[in-house]
């Protein structure tokens, strides 16, 4: 291996270790989007997230729900990434309570599913049948 | 455990003078954790959580200047007694541990650190039992190593960062025992503010339960000189927590001994316990803030940077879980992942990189195309797409790196080092191939057409067949087998019909469909090509199956058809050479096949030749026949017919003894 793949491995490895103890959002396959601090990684991308937050996000407007301490399995993560603290307030995001976020996430749950029945009535009506390849357990 | 004072055994105190113990006297270990240590129940872990949490919160309180709880020490059993327990039990303590001994009398050298000491072997953690009652609150009175309240001297609380702290203060612990080596300690101030300099987030927690050592401060590469294991986790984040909590900025006296040896090296140089805070804040910690405030930028800069380390930490009990061990320990992990050359991802990464490297330095956007060359070039000589070719039927293992391993032998290659001809070979090959089996589509016709024609019931694939204007039987075989022997009667594709496998099949299955005539000349064209079928018949070994039929040919010929065939079986010999052996027929001869039907000939031939002595027939056949013998008999090899010729017959009609001989001897053989 060229000296510069070394150093250029290094580089990527310890970009990511330089996260931890800091501030990060997770992207789960589920779809959740955790927010906390990474306290401790391994070779699986098997985390901790510390003072770990749930944030719902629907369309402009997001709510947080507290969860404490989180342990995610490696296989779970779509993408860790590290949260600019200066820049998190220019998002241009409206915080809301949680029971209006959760409402919202209802709602456009609500609407997604009754797409999904259309589609497949409409499939059903053509003689095939409709099963979604991702659902929302995993959605990637 | 005995029902001391002290709440442990002192039992084994007694012998403990103060000389070094034996490296296998493990008794505080086993103490602690072994057959001595009964009195570790479950319920002692709670009651240390649940009273450390107590102590967490009083002091929290204490710290934000509100009241304390009630749940201060007087909720403690016998807090009061205790304390004066302690006063003494510290002294003991002392005196009898190592650590402390070791760090009163030995000078200690540069670089050395007294946590482990070689010389003690594995290092003492406390008895459970004493730090349940040791002195956790920080009062100051206690003086014992475990205890979190270090030595302060009086010059600390000069610092006005100290002082803006609302920390509760300690009198200058007067009562102190003296340590010798406290000289070369520095001031608790500058080693702690060191230590959160150069990790904001991982003050070393003192040593906990089941804990050795303590884990050295983590952070950004520090030259450290000693390396250990990863320590255990034995309750962390509580011990951990109490213990900083009353000491954000002043680590218990045990962190002096598990700072790093640098540190203590370079402090020590300025001046030991003498100094106040700024001189902690020399260079080595300077770079390190610059490190953090690259990554701590969210707060405006009104307090110093170990400041908010501080309050960060005092709300942070879960910081520092990854000691930079582990993080150095997942680099190698990644490191050698990356080694292996095995991470596409990477490999992508990497080449991308060096073509814009070299995109860079040589400038220009005319190289967009170079590197897309480069890719696929590379792309080519990486992607090896799997070769099927030639692998039906072969063996195959599946493993996880190849699904589809073939594992038989080398792949049999019928194509020689003869590049163009023998791709026509093989591309009449494939043709005659296609030929065979539209004459078994015929033969099956003509076959159901019989079957139907004697009555039977015509079978599923029949009557599936659209047959279009339905045609009778007799029509059908008629033009199935006009079909067939059209095919057949033409010399050269028959040869090679019978010169592949299934092409024989064929032959041997349509011979009831044909006539005895178009046998004749099947049988003929066979004996003509007899060395090229015969070497094309090696590995098929069908060839013997044509044996029935030669008899049949042979017994209803006459004798000119006899001459003729036997003509055709020498065509291409000359039967007078001085080499037979070179000659096409030794190849005939080799093959038991060959013999059987050279014999068949010479056989039948004579016994009709001495029917008709005087014929024009038997004027050519002689002749013929006895070139033939002759040549029979002076070929090295000879192959033993396919079935025994009674040794009589052979010598009535074979006027060649030698090879009656030969014959005899190979049938005896038999």
């Amino acid at each position: 291996m060229p000296s510069f793949g070394l150093s250029g491995s290094s580089f990527m490895c310890t970009q990511f270790l330089k996260s931890i103890e800091g501030k990060v959002m997770v992207l789960l396959r589920d779809g959740r989007t955790l927010i906390g601090v990474l306290r401790s990684v391994d070779q699986f991308a098997n985390l901790v997230l510390d003072r770990t937050t749930e944030r719902i996000h629907v369309g402009k407007q997001f709510g947080d729900i507290y969860r404490g301490i989180f342990v995610v399995r490696g296989e779970n993560v779509v993408v860790v990434g590290l949260i600019d603290e200066m820049r998190e307030g220019t998002v241009g995001l409206q915080e809301v309570s949680v029971e209006e976020i959760l409402e919202a996430q209802r709602q456009v749950q609500e609407a997604r599913h009754q797409q999904e029945q259309l589609r497949v009535k409409a499939m059903k009506e053509r003689g095939l049948t409709y099963t979604a390849d991702l659902g929302p357990d995993d959605m990637y | 455990m005995s029902d001391s004072f002290f709440g442990f055994d002192t039992a084994h105190m007694s012998d403990d003078d103060l000389g070094p113990p034996d490296l296998d006297d493990d008794r505080y270990n086993s103490e602690t954790f072994g057959a001595d240590a009964g009195e570790w129940e479950e319920d002692d872990h709670e009651k240390i959580s649940a009273y450390l949490e107590r102590e967490r919160s009083v002091l929290h309180q204490l710290g934000n200047g509100r009241a304390p709880l009630s749940v201060a020490a007087d909720q403690l059993p016998g807090a009061t007694d205790i304390e004066r327990g302690l006063s003494k039990l510290v002294t003991d303590d002392e005196l009898d541990d190592p650590c402390i001994m070791s760090v009163r009398r030995s000078s200690r050298p540069a670089g050395s650190v007294p946590i482990p000491h070689p010389q003690f072997g594995r290092p003492r953690s406390p008895p459970i039992s004493s730090l349940l009652e040791s002195d956790i609150s920080g009062s100051p009175s206690a003086n014992s190593i475990w205890s979190t309240t270090p030595t302060r001297p009086a010059n600390a609380f000069d610092d006005p960062a100290i002082m803006s702290v609302g920390r509760p203060r300690a009198p200058p612990p007067a009562a102190r025992l003296p340590l010798p080596a406290a000289a070369k300690v520095r001031t608790v101030e500058e080693l702690e503010h060191d230590l959160l300099a150069r990790s904001p987030a991982r003050p070393p927690p003192p040593p906990g339960f089941g804990r050795g050592l303590p884990p050295p401060p983590a952070g950004p590469p520090p030259p450290m000189d000693f390396s250990r294991p990863p320590p255990m986790r034995a309750p962390p984040p509580p011990p951990g927590e109490q213990f900083r909590l009353p000491n954000t900025h002043l680590p218990p006296p045990s962190v002096t001994s598990i700072l790093p040896p640098q540190l203590m090296n370079k402090d020590r140089g300025s001046g030991g316990a003498g100094r106040g805070l700024p001189a902690g804040r020399g260079t080595p910690s300077h770079h390190q803030h610059q490190h953090q405030h690259q990554r701590q930028h969210q707060q405006p800069h009104q307090q110093p940077q170990w400041r908010q380390d501080q309050e960060r930490r005092r709300q942070d009990p879960y910081a520092g879980l990854m000691t930079s061990r582990e993080r150095q320990w997942l680099l190698n992990i990644q490191r050698m992942q990356i080694k292996g050359n095995s991470d596409y991802y990477f490999q992508h990464f990497n080449s991308r990189k060096l073509s814009q490297g070299r995109r860079d330095s040589r400038g220009g956007h005319g190289r967009d195309q170079h590197k897309d060359r480069d890719d696929k070039h590379t792309d080519h000589r990486l992607y090896k797409p799997p070769e099927m070719e030639n692998s039906l039927g072969k063996l195959q293992v599946a493993s996880v790196t190849a699904p589809r391993k073939i594992i038989d032998l080398g792949v049999i290659n019928q194509e020689s080092a003869d590049g163009s001809r023998d791709h026509k070979e093989a591309k009449r090959d494939r043709q005659t191939l296609l030929l065979i089996e539209q004459l078994y589509h015929q033969v099956m016709l003509v076959e159901g057409a019989d079957r139907q024609a004697a009555g039977e019931p015509e079978s599923e694939a029949e009557s599936a067949e659209p047959a279009g204007p339905r045609l009778s039987p007799e029509e059908v075989r008629a033009a199935a087998s006009g079909r067939l022997w059209s095919a057949l009667s033409r010399e050269q594709q028959l040869v090679h019909i019978l010169a592949i496998r299934k092409g024989k099949g064929l032959v041997l299955r349509c011979l009831p469909i044909l006539s005895s005539q178009q046998y004749y000349q099947i049988a003929l064209t066979l004996l003509k090509h007899l060395a090229v079928v015969l070497h094309k018949d090696k590995l098929d070994n069908m060839l013997h199956k044509f044996f029935v039929c030669m008899q049949m040919v042979v017994s209803n010929s006459d004798l000119a058809q006899i001459t003729e065939l036997t003509a055709a079986l020498t065509a291409s010999t000359d039967l007078d050479s001085a080499t037979p052996a070179k000659t096409p027929l030794q190849l005939v001869a080799c093959s038991p096949f060959g013999v059987s039907v050279a014999l068949l000939l010479l056989l039948r031939g004579d016994q009709l030749c001495q029917q008709q002595p005087t014929s024009g027939a038997a004027e050519r056949w002689r002749p013929l026949a006895a070139g033939l013998t002759r040549c029979l008999s002076a070929l090295p090899q000879l192959a033993p017919p396919l079935e025994p010729v009674p040794a009589a017959l052979l010598a009535k009609h074979v006027p060649e003894p030698r090879l009656v001989a030969r014959l005899v001897g190979d049938v005896g053989a038999t």
